[in-house]
């Protein structure tokens, strides 16, 4: 095949990537709810109706409908409704007393992240006024200290397990023949420890983030072991530990059978080599399908990003990791030596995993990141952030090595003495740097578990202001026009009253068209838009339960003013419980 | 010999596998058969009340009694803000009737200092008497009226009366009520009832504003004491129509010639509901009660 021909094949393949459909939203959302939030029943109603856009799983759900004195009403765990997969129904007492109950309802979206709400209704026909209710805690999110931990042992122990194989039958194995009186024996037994933490810390974050997610204690396996395949985040991690085993077996073969001293590799080595290689590939992709790039837009692109992100720290990692390990076991006598040979193999291969880490992560970044201040006003954007700095912090020390130890040992070969200060340097700051790198994986675990900003969060940008919490009575000015906003009482999981006062040279603005669309600039949430009814001359009004959840919300009007052109008015409103 | 590098640590390692399995097989069976989801506590919510309600104790029938109260905010303050002006969705109604819809008692207390309300009532015959007090706050991002209910025992022996039948025609203190054609009514659905109202000469009656409206219709079901309450309003009576968030007021009776009264109903369920239909003439309140079916 020609030239041309080939990479005429290769663009296609990779635009076929690039391409790949994004998945449609993040997290499960509310669509509908029976009763209605907010409304008045005339009768008790048999039980409540929760419907999202996915299939959210009723073991992982809980819906709680409680009076206002506190007792709980559900008479049953929630189960699904056999009419529609994605509704979620839990009994309730029956006969009901007149009044109001609050529902609060946390579920696990099929990618893992628990979402939760709250709404109320009544029983009528005289409910009485709405009590002010205590919504529970909401601080059952994936971000929880043992999760992060589990996490983090799973991140750091998979990436060295194949950072290190990678070092030890592709980088440092020319040691052995080239030095003599050296092993590889330290980094093979890292390798083999690296890879059973692997193998145990993969089921152990499965088993803390089911049971985070069921409610239920850690040690319940009996209720949580059925439940690890149920969601496509639990199958993503069952099929991690499925691709990290087979890893795991094929890298021992290949260190087992592997005899360094030899320069040509046995076919039984180059199997398992191959086989452990393409499964640590298939380990790196599984993180990225199961997370937030396989839901980012284009997919393939920010998957292939996350990817390579991933390969490259692992590399970098395990590498790091055995050449400290090769140091210590090093004989001093061979110590210069010994790592006149592995060093400069390993800063090539050190500084492109470096260049593709940075690349690759500024690449996702601004996939995720809908407006560069959300890179500090959101967690998510802090957690960026402080990875970034850990990485640079990491780069300098490893520029150091590269500018200075690298040729000092070069310069040194054969001469033992002359080289001890560059090794000393060497050791230094290798182990800077894994420390670093360990700092950095933690800022990755701690990332990949909080949710990107929404696209919506692009909208505060173009917030003429901001308000709230608490009620809104502000005065902006656009287009020649006054807009009076009043918001009351400006309560999330509460019905609120939004009026727009609209004059223009003092006078009254009627018969305008005006729609306020309501986003969440904080999670993804669907958009929602009302019409507002002019009341009186000028003001436009409309009471809806618009604002769901706690956070911060762009209220946008579109104003049509009758024979004028039509603008949009946009205001940031901090809404609390 | 370097070839079996990792021979002497296999052991090792195979015994750390094996213990951290048997450390999983032996938490799982310790835990077996528990598994229970741990939903969270809800507190008490904070809610509007009726505090300092007096009477508490039973009281004697055929005596004055002073009914007292203030209605408590969400905050634990008292409310002392009420809507006020012209129209009935003002101030407090005070509403009671006992329990079999055999009496009822219509007040409009003042609001006293701190948000206190007063009312002498006299209580005609023993039994339990249901207490209904209509607010129409001036509170933003409240409901522009709710209701609070309490319960008065008036001591001696109780015999309830059942609901008499319907009847279109009902005379009281001498003036003539009477309900055009038997009323058809479905639960949540507006329709209109037609009362013509006669003297005891048959003169057409002329009413006397009372409460901000030219009459009131109060009606409540029987067995769950559902209220709803409605007003019949002079073509240019201020503020007596509809008021955006009460639901009563969605639809507004009127009264455009002497002695006619159009009421208008939106009832929020079936069964069986006791009409109060209250004017005023000759410097009187006259109460005339209907028994009504509502159809689903």
């Amino acid at each position: 095949m020609s030239r041309r021909g080939r990479i005429a094949i290769v663009l296609a393949a990779l635009a076929a990537l690039f391409a790949l459909p994004s998945a449609a939203s993040a997290h499960a959302y509310l669509i509908r709810t029976v009763p209605a939030a907010s409304g008045v029943l005339n009768g008790p109603p048999p039980n409540v109706q929760l419907t999202y856009d996915e299939a959210v799983e009723p073991r992982f759900a809980i819906i709680s409908v409680t009076d206002a004195a506190g007792r709980q009403e559900a008479t049953g765990p929630a189960h699904r409704s056999p009419a529609n997969p994605d509704t979620l129904v839990v009994p309730l007492r029956p006969h009901l007393p007149e009044g109001w109950y609050l529902i609060y309802w946390r579920a696990i979206s099929v990618d893992g992240h628990p979402v939760q709400g709250a709404f109320t209704y009544a029983v009528g026909p005289d409910p009485g006024p709405a009590p002010q209710f205590k919504v529970p805690s909401v601080s059952a999110t994936a971000t929880k200290a043992n999760l992060l931990i589990a996490r983090w042992v799973m991140f750091l122990s998979v990436m060295a397990a194949i950072g290190l194989f990678v070092l030890r039958v592709l980088i440092a194995r020319p040691l052995v023949r080239r030095v003599r009186g050296t092993s590889l024996r330290n980094v093979s037994v890292a390798f083999v420890v690296a890879s059973v933490v692997g193998l145990i810390a993969i089921p152990v974050y499965l088993d803390f983030t089911t049971a985070n997610d069921s409610l239920r204690s850690v040690f319940d396996l009996s209720a949580l072991v059925p439940l690890f395949r149920v969601t496509a985040f639990g199958r993503a991690i069952v099929d991690l530990e499925l691709c990290f085993a087979l890893f795991c077996v094929a890298g021992w073969i290949a260190v087992w059978v592997d005899r360094p001293e030899r320069e040509r590799r046995s076919v039984a080595e180059l199997a398992a080599t191959t086989g452990a290689l393409l499964s640590a590939a298939a380990v790196l992709i599984v993180p990225g399908a199961a997370g937030h790039p396989g839901q980012t837009s284009p997919r393939g692109l920010v998957m292939g990003f996350d990817w390579l992100h991933l390969a490259a720290g692992s590399v970098w990692l395990g590498g790091l990791i055995g050449l400290l390990l090769i140091w210590t076991g090093l004989p001093a006598g061979r110590r210069v030596d010994g790592l006149a040979t592995v060093v400069p193999r390993f800063s090539n291969v050190a500084l492109g995993s470096v260049i593709v880490l940075a690349a690759t992560g500024i690449g996702e970044t601004l996939e995720h990141m809908p407006l560069v201040d959300a890179l500090w006003g959101t967690g998510f954007g802090v957690a960026i952030l402080v990875k970034a700095g850990l990485l640079c912090v990491a780069i300098v020390l490893a520029s150091g090595n590269l500018l200075r130890s690298k040729p000092a040992l070069a310069a040194a070969r054969g001469r033992a003495d002359a080289g001890e200060p560059a090794a000393r340097l060497l050791r230094g700051l290798m182990s800077g740097e894994v420390a670093i790198v360990a700092g950095v994986v933690f800022a990755a675990a701690l990332l990949s578990s909080l949710a990107p900003p929404p696209p919506a969060y692009a909208l505060r940008s173009s917030a003429l202001a901001q308000v709230g919490p608490g009620r809104v009575a502000k005065t902006v000015v656009r287009n020649g026009y006054v807009l009076r906003v009043l918001v009351s009482p400006n309560k999330a999981a509460a019905p609120d009253s939004f009026a727009l006062r609209l004059t223009r040279h003092g006078q009254p603005v009627r018969g305008a068209n005006i729609t306020l669309t309501f986003n969440h600039t904080e999670m993804q949430m669907p958009q929602q838009e009302y019409q507002l009814r002019e009341i009186r001359p000028g003001v436009y009004s409309r009471a809806a339960p618009a604002l769901v959840m706690v956070g911060k919300w762009a209220l946008s009007f579109q104003i049509t003013p009758t024979g004028g052109q039509p603008f949009t008015a946009l205001i940031l409103d901090q809404a609390n419980g | 010999m370097r070839r079996f590098d990792l021979k002497i640590h296999l052991p090792a390692w195979g015994a750390s596998v094996a213990a951290a399995c048997a450390a999983v097989a032996v938490t799982g069976c310790g835990a077996g058969g528990g598994g229970t989801v741990s939903v969270p506590k809800v507190a008490p919510a904070r809610v509007f009340a009726l505090a300092g309600f007096e009477p508490a104790a039973p009281v004697a029938p055929h005596h004055p009694v002073t009914v007292s109260f203030a209605v408590r905010l969400p905050s634990g303050k008292p409310l002392t803000t009420y809507r006020m002006g012209s129209g009935p969705h003002t101030g407090v109604h005070l509403i009671i009737v006992r329990d079999d819809l055999a009496y009822i008692i219509h007040e409009h207390p003042p609001v006293g200092p701190a948000g206190f309300l007063r009312q002498t009532v006299t209580f005609p015959a023993p039994g339990p008497y249901h207490v209904l007090v209509d607010v129409y706050p001036q509170l933003a991002g409240v409901l522009p009226n709710f209701q609070l209910t309490q319960t008065i025992h008036v001591s001696g022996p109780y015999r309830p009366q059942p609901l008499p039948r319907f009847n279109a025609d009902q005379v009281v203190d001498g003036y003539h009520f009477a309900m055009q054609g038997r009323p058809s009514l479905h639960a949540i659905q507006a329709q209109f009832m037609h009362v013509e109202v006669t003297d005891s000469s048959g003169r057409p009656v002329t009413f006397t504003p009372w409460f901000g409206a030219l009459a009131h219709a109060i009606f409540f079901q029987q067995g769950s004491l559902a209220y709803f309450h409605t007003h019949i309003c002079a073509p240019d009576a201020l503020n007596c129509g509809s008021l955006p968030g009460v639901r009563a007021s969605a639809i507004t009776g009127r009264s455009s010639s002497p002695g006619k009264l159009t009421i208008g109903t939106l009832l929020p369920a079936p069964g069986t509901w006791r009409l109060f239909l209250q004017m005023k003439a000759g410097g009187r309140v006259v109460t005339a009660p209907f028994t009504i079916k509502v159809a689903p």
